[in-house]
């Protein structure tokens, strides 16, 4: 910058800018453009392939055991389209899920704290073009014990309510969820939550990603091996409540929220 | 370029990467502090950019566009690593080692510019990006308002708010840089009244 922007501050100013000119930059790594198209050309490969899995009508009568069966043979990151395929499976139209191994470095466990901003229920209102809802006891509304909301992503915004002594966090989108890395089928169940179609994740642990509109990963996190997660949507919001609660109780408040 | 690739040119791409590496490298190792992580930010954040091209408004500019697809990853990723320490880490580690060879004011203005950003780190995510943006990368007022999806006028005042939260920080914990900054004022001055 060659102007001073803020004269009330010009001494700062002038100690960024001083600062900026000085500042020693490692060498940018000659590798990053030919891990970009490795990554890209790996993905591409991978959609190919599934394709041409799904392209085949006997495959295609036992899809669920093709595509589980491919993503845990394929070592490539998945695609919009195979996540498409996946979801069909699970019936739920924003939420998806692949089980197989997680490739490359697993992302960081993210609490609530560490990727969004402390909000009030208000504030969090604001951010978000949904209603956001509570659970419910005997018909009263619960107030969580801490309120998130993460709203850098224009369209993907998240708002977690956080019941520490109940033990459980509730996720709240109108756009969808992501899961993948489950180490084995059988931690996935069907559920119902007032009688529409919900997925469980049992506990063991899953890699949890946040979507945009388009399907698109914005947030990524490791997630708890102690805690099981359920999924479902409900008049346009998809609902993540992550708790070490059981499958039954954990239905119970789904079906209580207001 | 960026049309090319959005209708599914990847050469196009490429170009695109090999044009932006060291800016994206630059932004992320801002904010995560380690080389490799920085590395590791910059390809993700060219992942994402390929992944959401249809998103994006080709009467636009690319590089606010990725900054801010690169700066959103970089503190999702700093946020919860934890490697913001690393800095200090590294800054202890190397003071007083003697091996920097640079004349003594390049050295001293060197050191400075750690400890400025290490005050940074201070500051809140929104913050610490303006600064980056508009200090360290260079950009325009309407390039850092594009990277942050804000009006010009706001990254005026979140500018200014984040210079005044700046200086709180340096008076509570680095209050001999207040000096510096005030000699650095003083020649700027006395360059710009003996040049005119």
């Amino acid at each position: 910058m060659s102007q001073q922007l803020t004269p009330e501050y010009s001494d700062v100013d002038a100690l960024l800018r001083a600062s900026a000119k000085a500042f020693s930059y490692p060498r940018t790594p000659n590798v990053i453009a030919a891990s970009v198209r490795i990554r890209l050309d790996d993905e591409a490969s991978f959609a190919e392939r599934l394709r041409a899995i799904l392209a085949r009508p006997t495959l295609r009568a036992a899809a669920a055991v093709v595509l589980v069966a491919a993503v845990i043979v394929s070592s490539a990151l998945v695609v919009p389209q195979s996540r498409e395929a996946l979801a069909d499976f699970f019936g739920l139209s924003r939420v998806k899920i692949e089980i197989g191994p997680v490739l490359g470095p697993p992302p960081p466990v993210l609490s609530p704290e560490s990727f969004a901003e402390p909000a009030t229920l208000q504030t969090a209102q604001e951010a978000v073009d949904f209603g956001i809802r509570l659970p419910t006891e005997r018909g009263v509304q619960m107030l969580p014990d801490a309120v998130y909301v993460e709203d850098r992503w224009p369209g993907a915004e998240v708002v977690i309510t956080v019941y520490e002594e109940e033990g459980y966090d509730l996720y709240q989108s109108a756009q969808g969820y992501f899961g993948k890395g489950l180490p084995q089928a059988d931690l996935l169940l069907d559920a119902r939550v007032h009688g529409q179609e919900a997925i469980w994740i049992g506990v063991g642990g899953h890699v949890a990603s946040s979507l945009d509109a388009q399907g698109r990963v914005v947030i990524e996190t490791l997630r708890s091996v102690e805690r099981a997660t359920l999924l479902w949507e409900e008049v346009g919001v998809t609902y993540r409540l992550e708790t070490s609660l059981s499958l039954d109780e954990a239905i119970r408040i789904a079906e209580s929220l207001r | 370029m960026a049309r090319l690739a959005q209708r599914g040119d990847r050469a196009a791409f490429d170009a695109l990467v090999q044009s932006y590496q060291e800016l994206a490298f630059r932004a992320a190792y801002l904010i995560v502090r380690d080389e490799d992580d920085a590395a590791d930010v910059a390809q993700d954040a060219f992942v994402r950019a390929y992944r959401s091209l249809d998103a994006f408004d080709t009467s636009r500019r690319f590089r606010p566009w990725l900054l801010r697809i690169v700066t959103n990853v970089a503190l999702n990723s700093a946020r919860s690593s934890g490697r913001r320490n690393a800095a200090t880490e590294r800054l202890a580690r190397d003071a007083g080692t003697g091996k920097d060879q640079r004349p003594d004011a390049a050295v001293e203005a060197a050191e400075q510019s750690e400890r400025v950003w290490s005050a940074i780190t201070d500051l809140p995510d929104d913050d610490q990006r303006l600064i980056y943006l508009r200090y360290f990368l260079e950009t325009s007022e309407a390039e850092a308002a594009e990277s942050i999806g804000r009006p010009v006028g706001t990254v005026k005042s979140r500018l200014h708010r984040a210079l005044k939260r700046l200086r709180r920080v340096i008076e509570d914990g680095y209050p001999d840089l207040l000096p510096y900054a005030t000699q650095l004022l003083r020649e700027e001055r006395y360059e710009s009244a003996t040049n005119t």
